[in-house]
């Protein structure tokens, strides 16, 4: 009894980091807590194979990344769309100083192939390891280190062509200026 | 140091492209980093619904219920 209170008590402390992850895979929000649910719903009956002492977040986002691939499957591309993404930016917070920063950064993440963004978000803000990341994609640890270098890359390359001075003083814009005057 | 004299002497289209990924990779794990945090963290740090919390009192007690009727089983 104890061990299922302190497995639900976990459960919902992971809750936030699952919904995150999961709003970067689905690009909106609604589809983002569906797929949360059917997480929560799968891990608590597979809990019995969870085992106590290993990384419960990883394990979480395993079942949760899993889950979306099958939902890809069988929905098809329909899984991501526009009008989801519209609908993720207008729930921020407007009051926000840099929420148009953050926008464009969104949309910037969206363009990225779906392997290199979770990649990016595994490492980047989840705070996963290469390796934790590797077992939670099923693929080998180079392969995410790659996928993250092509993400930040492809990101750094969006960010130049849309780039204004939003993106302004620091060093991603100077840098460009610096470089490529060339043209 | 070789790519900036080949650069400087000869600025082809493929290598002014080799120059700028090299210096983008150095420019940008913060400038990326930093918005990629603040990106996740919009949506990591709202409260938890509570149709999550609900859900698992549902399933606590589905399971609760489930343990019941075996428990009554083994004593009939």
């Amino acid at each position: 009894m104890t061990v299922e209170t302190d497995f639900r008590r976990e459960l919902i402390q992971v809750i936030p980091n699952l919904r995150a992850f999961a709003a970067s895979l689905a690009g909106s929000f609604d589809r983002a807590d569906d797929l949360v649910q059917e997480t929560l719903v799968k891990a608590w009956d597979k809990q019995h194979t969870f085992q106590p002492g290993t990384n419960l977040k990883a394990w979480l986002f395993t079942i949760l990344r899993n889950e979306f691939y099958t939902q890809m499957r069988k929905k098809g591309r329909e899984v991501q769309d526009v009008d989801g993404i519209h609908a993720m930016q207008l729930a921020g917070h407007p009051e926000q100083q840099g929420h148009l920063d953050l926008q464009d950064f969104r949309k910037a993440l969206d363009m990225l192939p779906d392997d290199q963004r979770e990649a990016l978000i595994l490492i980047g803000a989840s705070g996963f390891s290469y390796e934790e990341a590797a077992e939670i994609c099923h693929c080998a640890v180079g392969t995410i280190k790659s996928r993250v270098s092509r993400a930040r890359t492809r990101i750094g390359q969006i960010l130049q062509i849309d780039g204004d001075g939003e993106y302004g003083p620091d060093s991603i814009t100077s840098q460009i200026i610096g470089v490529a005057p060339a043209a | 140091m070789e790519e900036r004299n080949v650069d400087r002497d000869r600025p082809s289209a493929g290598d002014k492209d080799k120059v700028d990924s090299n210096q983008m990779n150095l420019a940008l794990p913060n400038a990326i980093g930093d918005r990629l945090r603040a990106y996740y963290d919009d949506v990591a740090a709202a409260p938890v619904p509570d149709r999550f919390l609900s859900l698992l009192d549902q399933l606590d007690e589905a399971e609760a219920k489930r343990k019941r009727e075996s428990d009554d089983e083994d004593c009939e």
